[in-house]
């Protein structure tokens, strides 16, 4: 199921919490809720005005590139923390940290 | 555990003297229950009773407040695991670390770059809350005129990392009389860095691999008299650190476990680590470097996740410019809603044309709703025209309203007699079409 997200900065409070809360209901036995997640981050994120506009926004937005790779990275992880199972994503450079993040989520710890 | 109202009442005075402002001690007990209250607004409380409560009422997870010159972080005190159950209160800091093997006069450079970063998110100014300074050197003094250095170049409140007392004490000599975080704390050196948290009010954080370990120290710690602690864990990765993060949570909120009862303290290397600070209940993120383009979002997400989910957020109300609007350009207006605002705003800027948005204050109602309420009508709109200054930025006058409330159009037109009235389109996504065929 796709809970519709937006991206950071563009109403992702809502999405996060609204996965939150039907990934614990899934857990407690609801099966209408009992549906993987899929959720695009890498399209809501290079929809913003922050990965889209390289030009005359203000200095402090700092570097066009890493900011929108930032962008969809930081939507992308959010949403991975609040259950998401599908991610799809939009830079090879996103791509290559939201695995590498997943990657070391899987990992179950011996000890903590 | 938290006591209940009539818990609370039983150990008040019952006397009903109406001096804390309620008017019966119950009525009282009932709002300490809900923490709406302090304690100490009632001076008839026995000591037996202070005590009793002290330590029922003290929060699960302890409030760490940072304090420099007027600024001040505060962080803990929060009461739940997910933000839908409540909210998520004390929005974490974000410090920006710098250690003392580089010149003084570069220090200064790179604080003072970093300390007037200022970013407006939807009419918030954001900025970072201060700067950690880690001693890297191993000389007591370079680290004291490095500290110093950071002190010069910025105000706001610092953390001493090193875990060589000597080092931390110098640090702190050279902060007259401030109380910064030191960090941290080890099962070797806990008793000095202590007894300097002691002496110098300072916060303690501590370090350690494993949470037992952590439990450990600071119950140590404790018993020296220092509560003002917080807990850093070095995890490996993300899977070690959100299980650590989440069990400190947990065990702190749901079996009001004192040992690990403090907020954490991060130190994300990545976005994603970053990410998952925020999402995941860190309480201090020092980050080895300052870039703007790293900052921002994680600033926003900060903002993000921290807002009152009960409450609509909201957008400042006021003249936004978008596009780089001139005076001949149009008047778009909206509610304060946010996502209201997002939508419109977001549509506008990607038709590429230059408007001014007008954004009305609805209560943080979209339009239709504001409408229905009463919040969102031609008086309220000719009030912020005028209250915003709009007539002074525009040489043509022309206000286009949502397309849900094309009715207001009429009235609106007796409200401002001199301005050119266009109905808009109901959808934002409509936006665009329309300012190219209409506006254009
Ligand atoms: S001040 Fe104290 S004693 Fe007086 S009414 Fe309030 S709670 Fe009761």
């Amino acid at each position: 199921m796709d809970p519709t997200t937006g991206a950071l900065g563009y109403g992702i409070e809502y999405g996060y919490s609204v996965m939150e809360r039907l990934r614990l209901a899934a857990l407690q036995g609801d099966s209408m809720t009992q549906l993987p997640m899929i959720v695009t981050p890498g399209f809501e994120a290079w929809k913003t005005k922050e990965a889209k506009v390289g030009e005359g926004v203000p200095a402090a937005w700092g570097d066009w590139l890493s900011r929108a790779i930032n962008w969809e990275i930081m939507t992308a992880v959010s949403l991975l923390e609040s259950g998401a199972d599908i991610l799809v994503l939009r830079h090879p450079e996103s791509v290559k940290q939201v695995k590498a993040a997943i990657n070391e989520l899987m990992v179950v710890p011996e000890r903590f | 555990m938290a006591l209940s109202g009539i818990q609370i009442y039983k150990l008040l005075p019952q006397t009903n003297c109406k001096e804390c402002g309620f008017p019966t001690c119950l009525a009282f007990a009932m709002k300490l229950a809900a923490k709406q209250v302090e304690l100490s607004d009632c001076p008839y409380v026995s000591e037996e009773s202070k005590t009793q409560l002290a330590e029922s009422a003290a929060p699960p997870i302890r409030l760490i407040s940072l304090k420099s010159n007027g600024y001040e972080v505060k962080v803990g005190n929060e009461v739940v695991l997910f933000r839908h159950e409540k909210t998520f209160y004390n929005k974490p800091g974000v410090f920006i670390k710098f250690s003392d093997d580089i010149p003084a006069e570069e220090i200064k450079a790179r604080v003072e770059k970093a300390d007037s970063f200022v970013v407006n998110y939807v009419g918030i100014d954001l900025t970072i809350d201060g700067f950690a300074m880690e001693c890297l050197s191993g000389d007591a003094d370079k680290f004291a005129a490095a500290v110093k250095a950071v002190r010069a170049a910025s105000k706001r409140p610092l953390i001493l990392l090193s875990q060589d007392p000597a080092a931390i004490e110098s640090g702190l000599q050279s902060l007259d009389g401030e109380a910064p975080m030191i960090y941290g704390a080890n099962a070797d050196n806990w008793e000095k860095m202590a007894e300097l948290a002691k002496s110098h009010k300072a916060v303690l954080g501590v370090t350690t691999t494993f949470l037992e370990e952590a439990t450990d120290l600071t119950e140590q710690i404790k018993g020296k008299g220092v509560e003002d602690i917080v807990l850093g864990l070095s995890s490996k990765n993300l899977s070690t650190n959100l299980i650590q993060q989440t069990q400190i949570r947990k065990l702190a909120l749901k079996k009001n476990y004192k040992p690990l009862g403090y907020p954490t303290i991060t130190f994300p290397t990545s976005a994603a680590e970053a990410a998952q600070a925020i999402t995941k209940y860190a309480g201090f993120l020092v980050l080895d470097s300052f870039t703007e383009d790293f900052v921002y979002p994680l600033l926003v997400l900060r903002q993000n996740i921290y807002t009152d989910p009960q409450k609509p957020i909201q957008v400042q109300p006021g003249i936004y410019e978008i596009n780089n609007p001139k005076p001949e350009d149009p008047v778009l207006v909206t509610t304060n809603f946010s996502i209201t605002y997002f939508s419109v705003a977001n549509e506008v800027e990607g038709s590429g044309m230059p408007a001014w948005l007008l954004v009305t204050d609805a209560e943080g109602m979209s339009v239709l709703t504001a409408w229905a309420a009463g919040k969102f009508d031609a008086e309220r709109i000719a009030k912020a025209v005028k209250s915003f200054d709009v007539a002074d930025k525009v040489s043509r006058k022309r206000i286009v309203l949502p397309g849900a409330v094309a009715v207001l159009s009429g009235e609106l037109e007796a409200e401002l007699p001199d301005w050119e009235i266009r109905v808009g389109p109901r959808e934002a996504v409509d936006i665009p079409k329309f300012m190219k065929l209409v506006l254009a």
